[in-house]
């Protein structure tokens, strides 16, 4: 603005020159002009300003020094005390180079009409960009004290044991036709391992099959995989061979091995894995059941529900879907440690099993209806299930503690973790409640 | 595992700088306004029926005079009203378009389109059919840009297939991306919009509100037209002059090749090039698509010789945005390349989606910027979460942070993420400062969708405006 009321287009801001540039504020050394801007109005900040500027030879570079004032300014200053300063080296009049706003805005008025235009329109600039600034740094979100991750600790089971299959897949593909009345044709080798196994009465799925291999984490003996092993070849294994090992092959048995492991943890529970996409999902408790909850401890004990047969609107003898609790899980290595991950979502089928029509119209109308704070309680639940899944076997696969992380500023605010760890203690809560 | 929020990178305008390309334009004018040979007038070409072309005139007097922001909202930075396109303000730029710039489209030839029994067909006529007047303006009058207009029934006709019409013949066909290639060779941008969008009604249901659609429409218009940029990332002086590089692989239309298209954001302006590079080899166990040894080598030595090119030296330091993990190949066969032409300061970088998720305790969503460091090579990034500027999380249910992987590392990865949420922020095609992909990598998916369609003897256009 002082560049147009002055006419001073070379007007600078000296501090962006040189940071704190002593003295003056703003200067022009083409017009030979300078500012120094202020905020006290006193004689005295006059007199210091003009003593700087006669002590760091200033009249050298500029012949004109305005002081400006933010508020009023006095209605008079002594030309004497400052002639004493000054002396015959440089010329200053207190009535004409001491200025406040008020005679900034007389000047403005005093130019032309598209002038005046100009100024306005910089004036709001400035103004937009301290509204802008206020809209930016007044937060009215209020920051989360706590992050909540959907990585939950596991405990490795402490062995895998391996062994060679000893099946021939035609006869076994012949023998499930005739006694298992199968009709499909085996797309893959699991699939056929799978039938042997049934073949052979044994119904876990605690195992998987790798280059011929069978791997499990359970004693192949005790859980009848050793029907379809070559005895002499079987194998106990560390997990840490597995897990610490560089080939990815070996780390994709392991992740493969903890979500069979999982499965048929999983299984007993009445949770189902979905064949083809491979997601958990809760089923009802027994045929009929029109709702399913399941009691857990968040901030304080609840219900959830986990499945629900919605009865159709037009007929409600009749069921339109059934709607279940779903979740992606996955294991996976992070620095040193392995962990689950959670991935929370919904599955709609149409008789209690098989994917619905309507399964992702349904899901995205779902969805939308849910924000942070519900996923994050969908992440927490499924967690605090797991982790009650701990079937008393000390060396198995067992679920921890989500990993949780305090951001609150001021750090004695630890409610919320005290939840989280509350989580062993709960799961005799929820035997009792079972 | 260390949880950290990073701050918004600014962006600079003319006269300062801001987080959000709406308010930074409005207050501060456009980037380019910095420089003295920069064009303020934009003349615009059209295409499409009488009634379309009649709807933009009237869309286009209404980004003139400016559009009021959504009315029932509170979220006040979010919405923001559009103060309108004109020499004195914002984008300091004039919107010309007149009946000589215009090229109208007859009726009945629409028509005919859409009642082909075929989809391949109804869009090869539909590209046809507007080639022709993109043709005949873009070398007969002198325009920056050319709207095509697309008559609501003509652009279901060419997104859907009708009932009981035998399946495509397994070949892409996509209205958009075929004429975007074949007017390609013409030297000027595109911009299609559908009647739907420029329809100035209440606003209807999914549909974005009238002055977001402005700023976002004169923010594309004026970035293809001008071949120069409204805002730009702010950048520590002290820092290497770095180039930052795209990669992503496209199928081709058939889906029996996989080829890598590249990307590159390399000077101030933001000036970009892009390559093509050549069909690569699919991981028989994955399905992932990846670069041989030479193959890297060679598409990134390129890329360098072209920065040569135009700027007449070589960066100091290079990042390679990569939307798959690096194998030893393609590690080689860069590192090859970087040794050759002397630059010693790299990163590889990987950008992936992961599993994990974040939850903040209250309502809210992590905020955009929250990184969790797993180890000093792995980490987490929030591009999209809740913004303090928004005062909201602009998205629907959850949002899915990026997986950062580091292989060859000369910078914390810390700095790394900061640089990611920088460039996402690089998109003139949105106004909006949350992108979820950094422009790299945007802009490298956006290539291989367009270049898919261009023939492999056609010289390919090096700026983004063509593809976007």
């Amino acid at each position: 603005m002082l560049r147009s009321v002055y006419n001073l287009p070379q007007l600078l801001n000296l501090n962006r020159k040189q940071k704190n540039f002593p003295g003056i504020d703003l200067g022009d050394d083409h017009d030979r002009v300078c500012f120094q801007v202020t905020s006290t109005t006193s004689l005295h900040k006059v007199k210091a300003t003009l003593r700087q500027f006669m002590d760091r030879t200033y009249f050298n570079s500029f012949d004109e020094l305005y002081v400006l004032t933010l508020v009023k300014k006095q209605a008079s200053y002594s030309q004497a005390a400052v002639n004493e300063i000054v002396g015959d080296r440089f010329a200053f009049n207190t009535k004409k180079h001491v200025i406040d706003l008020g005679d900034l805005l007389g000047l403005v008025a005093a130019l032309r009409l598209p002038a005046q235009e100009r100024i306005l329109e910089e004036f709001q600039r400035i103004l937009g960009e301290v509204d802008a600034y206020i809209a930016y740094s007044s937060d009215s979100i209020p920051d989360p004290t706590a992050i909540t991750t959907n990585l939950q600790q596991i405990r490795m089971p402490q062995a895998v044991y391996v062994a060679e299959l000893t099946i021939n897949d035609k006869e076994v593909v012949a023998q499930a036709r005739s006694s298992l009345s199968y009709k499909g044709k085996a797309r893959s080798r699991t699939s056929v391992v799978k039938m042997a196994l049934l073949l052979n009465d044994v119904h876990s799925d605690a195992w998987v099959c790798h280059d011929n291999k069978l791997f499990s984490f359970h004693d192949m003996e005790t859980s009848g995989l050793i029907s379809i092993v070559d005895e002499g070849s079987v194998e106990r294994l560390d997990v840490s061979d597995l897990a610490d090992s560089l080939e990815t092959d070996n780390i994709n048995v392991l992740k493969q091995l903890l979500t069979a492991e999982a499965r048929e943890i999983l299984k007993a529970r009445h949770v189902r894995m979905q064949p083809k996409d491979r997601f958990f999902y809760f089923i009802a408790n027994e045929e009929g059941q029109s709702e399913r909850k399941e009691p857990w401890i968040g901030k304080q004990k609840a219900t959830r529900r986990v499945y629900f047969a919605r009865p159709s609107k037009k007929d409600p003898a009749r069921i339109a879907h059934h709607q279940h609790l779903s979740f992606d899980l996955t294991f996976t290595k992070l620095g040193d440690d392995w962990f689950a991950q959670i991935l929370p979502s919904w599955f709609y089928s149409f008789d209690g099993f098989r994917e619905s029509n309507w399964h992702d119209d349904l899901l995205s109308q779902q969805k939308r209806l849910e924000r942070n704070a519900s996923v994050r309680n969908q992440v927490r639940f499924i967690a605090y299930f797991l982790s009650a899944t701990d079937a008393g076997d000390e060396d198995g696969l067992a679920f921890q503690n989500l990993i949780e992380f305090d951001v609150a500023e001021d750090a004695d605010d630890v409610a919320d973790d005290a939840d989280e760890t509350s989580i062993a203690d709960a799961a005799d809560h929820q035997e009792e409640a079972a | 595992m260390k949880l950290t929020t990073l701050a918004e990178p600014l962006l600079g305008f003319g006269t300062g700088t801001h987080v959000c390309p709406r308010t930074g334009i409005e207050h501060m004018g456009v980037y380019d306004k910095r420089d003295e040979l920069r064009r303020t007038e934009l003349r615009i070409g059209v295409v499409g029926r009488g009634e379309g072309v009649d709807l933009l005139d009237e869309w286009l007097a209404q980004c003139r005079s400016g559009i009021e922001r959504k009315k029932e909202s509170k979220l006040l930075n979010l919405f923001r009203g559009f103060g309108g396109i004109n020499q004195s303000y914002g984008f300091l730029t004039r919107l010309i378009n007149s009946p000589q710039y215009t090229r109208t489209l007859q009726k009945s030839e629409i028509t005919a389109i859409v009642k082909l029994p075929s989809r391949p067909d109804r869009v090869e006529r539909a590209v046809e059919l507007y080639y022709e007047q993109i043709r005949f303006l873009a070398e007969n009058r002198s325009v920056d840009v050319i709207v095509c207009v697309m008559p609501n029934e003509m652009f279901d006709s060419v997104t859907t297939s009708k009932e009981g019409e035998e399946g495509d013949s397994g070949l892409e066909h996509n209205f958009r991306r075929i004429l975007k290639a074949k007017c390609m060779h013409l030297g000027t941008p595109l911009q299609l919009v559908r009647e739907k969008t420029i329809l100035i009604t209440k606003q209807a249901g999914e549909q974005q509100d009238p002055a977001t659609k402005a700023w976002n429409f004169c923010t594309a218009l004026y970035y293809k037209g001008n071949r120069t940029i409204p805002w730009r990332l702010v950048e520590e002086t002290a820092k290497l002059r770095s180039c930052y590089i795209g990669i992503g692989f496209y199928k081709s239309r058939d889906g029996e090749t996989v080829s890598s298209s590249l990307a590159q954001v390399f000077d101030e302006f933001g000036h970009g090039i892009i390559l093509r590079g050549t069909p690569v080899s699919i991981d028989k166990k994955n399905r992932h698509p990846y670069l041989s040894e030479d193959q890297a080598y060679e598409l990134l030595r390129d890329a360098l010789d072209e920065y040569d090119r135009a700027l007449q030296h070589m960066p100091a330091r290079i990042v390679i945005h990569k939307s798959s993990r690096f194998r030893d190949s393609e590690r080689k066969g860069f590192l090859r390349a970087l040794d050759e032409k002397g630059i010693r300061v790299k990163d590889f970088v990987a950008i992936t989606d992961t599993d994990i998720r974040l939850f903040g305790d209250g309502d809210y969503p992590p905020k955009r910027g929250t990184m969790l460091a797993i180890t000093e090579t792995e980490g987490l990034l929030y591009t999209r979460g809740t913004v303090d500027f928004y005062k909201t999380y602009p998205g629907a249910y959850v949002p899915k942070p990026l997986k950062i992987t580091v292989y060859e590392q000369d910078s914390s990865l810390e700095n790394l993420c900061e640089e990611i949420l920088g460039l996402t922020k690089m998109n003139w095609n949105n106004t909006q400062m949350d992108g979820r992909l950094p422009i790299t990598l945007e802009c490298a998916r956006k290539i291989g969708d367009i270049m898919k369609y261009v023939s492999p003897t056609e010289k390919p256009q090096v700026s983004y405006s063509f593809y976007m």
